[in-house]
């Protein structure tokens, strides 16, 4: 029984040593920019006995450096215990999945629930809870991230209709109540320069003049627009100042360990 | 009376003039930009492939679109103007025409028209900005 017992353990042994995955190799594949050879050597690992959870993990870090957010989210949910407890991993892919503002975020917050997740990771998670809900407390945000959230929080609540009300009153100032500055000024001139145009125009020549009909059909052209552009980009507005928080809360909290140790 | 409103109102804008500045580095990199190389925008003739019935047999459709090909590949280069986005005004009224229509492509045509400045580049954030400082700007966004 002791012998077999033996026996028993060290087959074993030899099987579990056949099925590990080289982890200095893929180190030496990632530092030498061979990632093909990366790729397929992860994709030979698929038909041998390796423990799942590793090759998950190891194919999420993969698609993080490839930035395909759909693979890093199955692999590294798949990844389960391990990919929590690399740290710098789930730092960084945590980071990835906010900065794109990826639909997988809650979901690959709510798939680690009952684990203890990085500090950074926590952080991550509480601020990209600030845009599903903003009457949550943000004073843990440190100061830099305050000035983006407010400015965030600020942009949610323009209205589309004021920016066009605005436009149609004075051309080109729903562009500065979107805090588009800048082209404001060519916005109203250009407006300006067409419209007062016009007006010489029927002045002069009246009317039923060719003239003033196509001043006139410019100058309203360019006046519908800057009122319908304002509108529409009162929600394109809207996601950049998202975007822009998402993309500094990622950049903020993201690891600054690197993906795979040297 | 008018006329001199319109005077006054060009002269009051020296970034349409393009003021002469004192800073030698960009004074040197002016004068070199006329000899970098530039990749030339790819331009697509308007795609008729998705269009309704009636807007194939209209004649308006084939006059707006002979006339921005006129204007595209005859115009435009003899102008020799840049666009401050990565897809000029032009470009960017055929995307939104064969997008949303003709009215909703032509008025959002018009809105980039009227904010191309130089310095527009400044009102949108760092991630809308490519490689060669020309802001993003697709017709269609996936938020």
């Amino acid at each position: 029984m002791g012998r077999i017992g033996t026996l028993f353990f060290f087959f074993s042994f030899l099987v579990q040593l056949k099925g590990q995955i080289d982890t200095d190799f893929i180190n030496h594949l990632y530092y030498n920019d061979l990632h093909s050879e990366h790729k397929s050597y992860l994709r030979s690992l698929s038909d041998q006995s390796v423990p799942r959870d590793s090759l998950c993990l190891f194919k999420a870090k993969y698609a993080l450096l490839n930035g395909v957010g759909a693979d890093l989210f199955s692999n590294g949910i798949d990844g389960g215990s391990e990919s929590v407890k690399d740290t710098s991993f789930f730092n960084l892919a945590s980071g990835f999945l906010i900065r794109n503002n990826s639909d997988f975020v809650i979901d690959w917050f709510s798939n680690f629930k009952g684990y203890e997740l990085p500090k950074r990771s926590v952080f991550l998670k509480k601020a990209y809870g600030l845009t599903l809900e903003p009457n949550l407390d943000p004073d843990f945000l440190p100061p830099s991230l305050h000035y983006y959230f407010n400015d965030y929080a600020t942009f949610q609540k323009k209205k589309p209709w004021v920016s066009a009300l605005m436009s149609s009153v004075v051309p080109g100032s729903g562009k500065l109540y979107l805090g588009r500055s800048r082209t404001f000024f060519s916005s109203l001139l250009t407006n300006a320069f067409f419209g007062l145009q016009t007006y010489e125009s029927i002045k002069v020549n009246g009317v039923k003049n060719y003239y003033t009909i196509i001043s006139a059909g410019v100058f309203s052209v360019f006046y519908i627009s800057n009122i319908y552009g304002s509108y529409q980009d009162t929600k394109r507005v809207k996601w950049e100042k998202k975007r822009k928080y998402l993309n500094e809360v990622g950049d903020y909290y993201s690891s600054l360990d690197p993906l795979y140790q040297e | 009376m008018i006329r001199t409103a319109l005077f006054v109102l060009l002269f009051l804008c020296p970034w349409i003039l393009g003021a002469q500045t004192l800073d030698q580095e960009e004074v040197l990199n002016t004068s070199l930009e006329q000899f970098e190389y530039k990749k030339q925008t790819k331009r697509s003739v308007l795609s008729f492939k998705e269009r309704s019935f009636w807007y194939k047999i209209n004649p308006l459709s084939y006059v707006s679109i002979g006339l921005m090909f006129t204007y595209q590949r005859g115009i435009s280069p003899q102008l020799g103007s840049s666009c401050g986005y990565h897809n000029s005004c032009s470009e960017h009224a055929k995307l939104c025409v064969q997008e949303y229509g003709l009215f909703k492509g032509v008025f959002l045509g018009f809105y980039q028209f009227q904010s191309c400045t130089s310095k527009a580049g400044y009102d949108y954030p760092d991630f809308r900005i490519n490689e060669d400082g020309a802001i993003i700007n697709p017709p269609i966004w996936e938020e």
